[in-house]
């Protein structure tokens, strides 16, 4: 006899909703904070109201998935769940964080000046990061195992890019001091959001196979 | 290009210090049991080892009790009975005719699941054992009952009434009682058939603790409903149904990561 | 007839059933005290009977003893014995209900049937002629069923548990009969001894065809002497008396033969609680 609902299981779905709600909100600060890089566009206000939802919610997460393990003493793939939904939410919380920081360059430094070597290439490794964002965020959505190749592939291609583009930036000499600088804090950050965004698929990949796994 | 993806396994080093004095201690060999014509043990094959504790789990109805008391032969007194394969206990096969059932039930303990305290005194219950096959008498004998009563964690709440009734004792008491008693004989195996399902939460926690002081020295084998305290106790756990061993790995693999879909569904409580 | 009504009337007729049932008892023990009483003295209770209504009934009183210890020797451990076979080895066949039977309707026997066996079986065929030993088997066939019954009951009654602890930790099935479920079942066992024993001291009929003419002035010499014995004394006296000191005589016997059948209903009952205390 298979007795499918159990006390547990809405509590788990709660959560999972939570979760892709987090998912959501992340991709529209990482799209925002770009635009507002590439457009010297003061957006800092919005994300930072973002950053302060994904908090609040990834604190929820937390405590709900605690609560549930101390009721409800879950095993196997129900523990496993419960223990990537904690760290899932702490990633989620670190991409808001990433990218309202990401605005936080302009209001710090005030504009600068594009970059005019064309070996620079921030909007591509920004693409990247959007599009590694968008998978990770459909594989806790839909728990499809093989999203995990294509994670993988984008997450080396990010860190290429990361490091060209630090070589670039790094050799420059006619370069105005704050556009290095601005440059190089925000391929800081979007290399930080690929790095959780593949521990969300780690996480992930744990809690459906139990398996741990490293994508770097 | 590609990243290779890794795959990392934990390893508690607390338990490996464990595993590392663990040896192998019963075995079961292709052994099936039947209960006149019920199928009730198929093909079982795992190997238990000492100074741990070994948990047995899975659905009412799955076999669970029946196999534990093959490793003792309480299964004899049924007259339907009838069995196949080995069990060999220390490379010696327990069902083989030659053997002495009554110093293998010396050296097979077993505590049940409601606390069978016998209607004497509780020196009179510890002794019974030692008396029986005239082990000690006189101080020697009082030394072994004290000896067992420690080692059931219990001497220090009946040192001053050993010659009460048994019967006089809580429940938690009246299993450890039930622990001591099969301790006297020195046994070097010991049996738990659900020991704790009688007994209130306190007590339970108690009989918990003392299993995991008891493996030190005896091979401990536990049947439980209770999943909880598998996974609190044991070192490695089997999961059976139906009469098979679905599953019989680490503790920590069977309840974090089960490889079969069946095992899987009974600890998240799909099925019970 | 209202319900309310209906309901007292047959409290009242229950509560009147009870009470007659229940005074029954204290009406016997009152009247036989009354009317024996006055026979009880010191040369009464040592004296020997002579010329038929005079005298004591020392012998009688040591007879009546004497049988029901003898009779007791023979039939509680035959009968214990039977019962733990019965209740532990025996299979669940036709052969053991059989047994069953047999043991229930022996109980149920008419003593002076179970007498007249005595007397053509033991007394002449065997040669015992009327005597102790005579009249002590035939009593234990008497008490064998009872004893049966009651050990049985009280074997079956102790918990499988403490037949499996003592297995399991080494015992065999003798030994644990012998040291966990005898002493448990103790009581009942004892009990059904001591009633066994209540039945065979106030037995007529069969001490009448086997054991002695009841009038007998000496106490047994042996065991195939024959043996005086308080019920037939005071069967002799109340039929064939003539004096109404022979009268009185009879209920002094009836009166001491109370008072030892009441003692041992006591020390059963005591013995009973001394062990259930004891298993508490």
């Amino acid at each position: 006899m298979i007795i499918m609902s159990r006390p547990l299981d809405v509590g788990i779905d709660q959560i999972n909703t939570l979760i892709l709600k987090m998912g959501k909100l992340a991709e529209d600060s990482l799209a925002l904070a770009l635009k507002g890089f590439f457009e010297m566009e003061d957006v800092h206000v919005q994300l930072r109201a973002w950053s302060n939802t994904l908090l609040i919610l990834s604190e929820e997460v937390e405590d709900r998935a605690t609560e549930l393990m101390a009721l409800h003493q879950p095993m196997a793939g129900d523990l496993r769940n419960l223990k990537a939904y904690i760290k899932i939410a702490y990633d989620m919380e670190r991409f808001g964080r990433y990218a309202l920081d990401i605005s936080d360059i302009l209001i710090r430094l005030g504009s600068w000046k594009t970059f005019d070597n064309g070996d620079l290439s921030v909007d591509v490794m920004g693409e990247r990061v959007k599009q590694i964002l968008s998978l990770t965020v459909k594989l806790a959505k839909t728990r499809e195992q093989s999203l995990i190749w294509t994670i993988s592939e984008i997450e080396s291609e990010i860190d290429d890019l990361y490091l060209k583009n630090l070589k670039t930036l790094g050799e420059s000499v006619n370069a105005d001091a704050k556009t290095v600088i601005a440059n190089l804090l925000t391929i800081r950050y979007l290399e930080r959001i690929a790095d959780h965004a593949s521990y969300v698929a780690e996480s992930i990949t744990y809690a459906e196979t139990g398996k741990r796994i490293t994508l770097r | 290009m590609m990243r290779e993806i890794r795959y990392a396994k934990p390893v508690d080093p607390f338990e490996e210090v464990v595993f590392s004095r663990a040896k192998d201690k019963i075995e079961f060999d292709d052994f099936h049991l039947w209960y006149g014509d019920n199928h009730v043990l198929r093909d079982i094959n795992i190997e238990i080892q000492s100074n741990i504790v070994t948990a047995i789990m899975g659905p009412s109805g799955c076999g669970k009790s029946t196999l534990l008391r093959a490793i003792n032969r309480m299964n004899d007194i049924i007259p339907e009975c009838r069995y196949k394969g080995e069990i060999e206990i220390d490379g010696v096969d327990i069902n083989d005719p030659e053997t002495d059932v009554y110093e293998l039930r010396k050296k097979v303990g077993m505590v049940f699941q409601k606390p069978n305290p016998f209607p004497m005194s509780v020196y009179d219950n510890v002794a019974y054992g030692p008396r029986l096959h005239r082990m000690a008498s006189g101080e020697e004998l009082d030394r072994i009952v004290e000896g067992s009563l420690r080692g059931a964690a219990l001497w220090e709440e009946v040192h001053e009434r050993l010659d009460d009734s048994a019967l006089s004792l809580s429940g938690g008491q009246q299993q450890r009682l039930c622990i001591a008693r099969t301790l006297a004989v020195e046994p070097e195996i010991i049996l738990l058939d659900e020991p704790c399902s009688a007994l209130d939460p306190i007590a339970t926690t108690k009989i918990e603790g003392l299993m995991r002081q008891l493996k030190e020295r005896y091979t401990v084998v536990l049947v439980t409903h209770n999943l909880q305290q598998a996974a609190r106790v044991s070192e490695m756990t089997a999961f059976m149904y139906l009469g098979e061993i679905v599953e019989f790995d680490r503790t920590r693999d069977i309840f974090e990561n089960p490889r079969e879909e069946l095992t899987e569904n009974y600890i998240t409580g799909k099925f019970g | 007839m209202k319900e309310a009504a209906k309901e007292r009337l047959v409290q009242i007729c229950l509560y009147a059933s009870a009470a007659v049932s229940l005074m029954i008892l204290p009406i016997i023990v009152v009247w036989v005290g009354f009317n024996g009483i006055g026979a009880i003295n010191w040369e009464f209770l040592t004296g020997r009977p002579y010329r038929f209504e005079y005298g004591g009934i020392f012998p009688q009183i040591v007879g009546s003893v004497y049988l029901v210890s003898l009779c007791t020797l023979l039939g509680a451990p035959l009968g214990i014995a039977s019962a733990i076979y019965l209740a532990e080895y025996a299979p669940d066949n036709a052969i053991t209900s059989a047994v069953r039977f047999f043991t229930e309707t022996l109980a149920g026997m008419p003593s002076i049937v179970i007498g007249l066996f005595g007397l053509q079986f033991l007394v002449y065929r065997l040669q015992l002629k009327t005597s102790l030993l005579a009249g002590a088997i035939s009593l234990s066939f008497m008490m064998l069923p009872w004893t049966i019954r009651a050990s049985e009951e009280a074997i079956k009654v102790v918990p499988r548990e403490y037949r499996e602890a003592s297995l399991a930790l080494g015992a065999t099935k003798w030994q644990t009969i012998l040291k966990v479920v005898i002493p448990a079942a103790m009581p009942g066992i004892l009990t059904g001894v001591l009633l066994g024993m209540g039945k065979a001291i106030g037995e007529t009929a069969v001490v009448w065809l086997t054991a002695g003419s009841g009038l007998e002035a000496f106490v047994p010499r042996s065991l195939r002497s024959p043996t005086g014995s308080l019920p037939m004394y005071i069967y002799l006296l109340a039929t064939q008396g003539h004096t109404a000191q022979g009268m009185q005589n009879a209920f002094g016997a009836s009166l001491v033969l109370l008072v030892m059948f009441l003692c041992m209903s006591v020390v059963a009952l005591v013995i009973r609680n001394y062990f259930l205390r004891k298993l508490r």
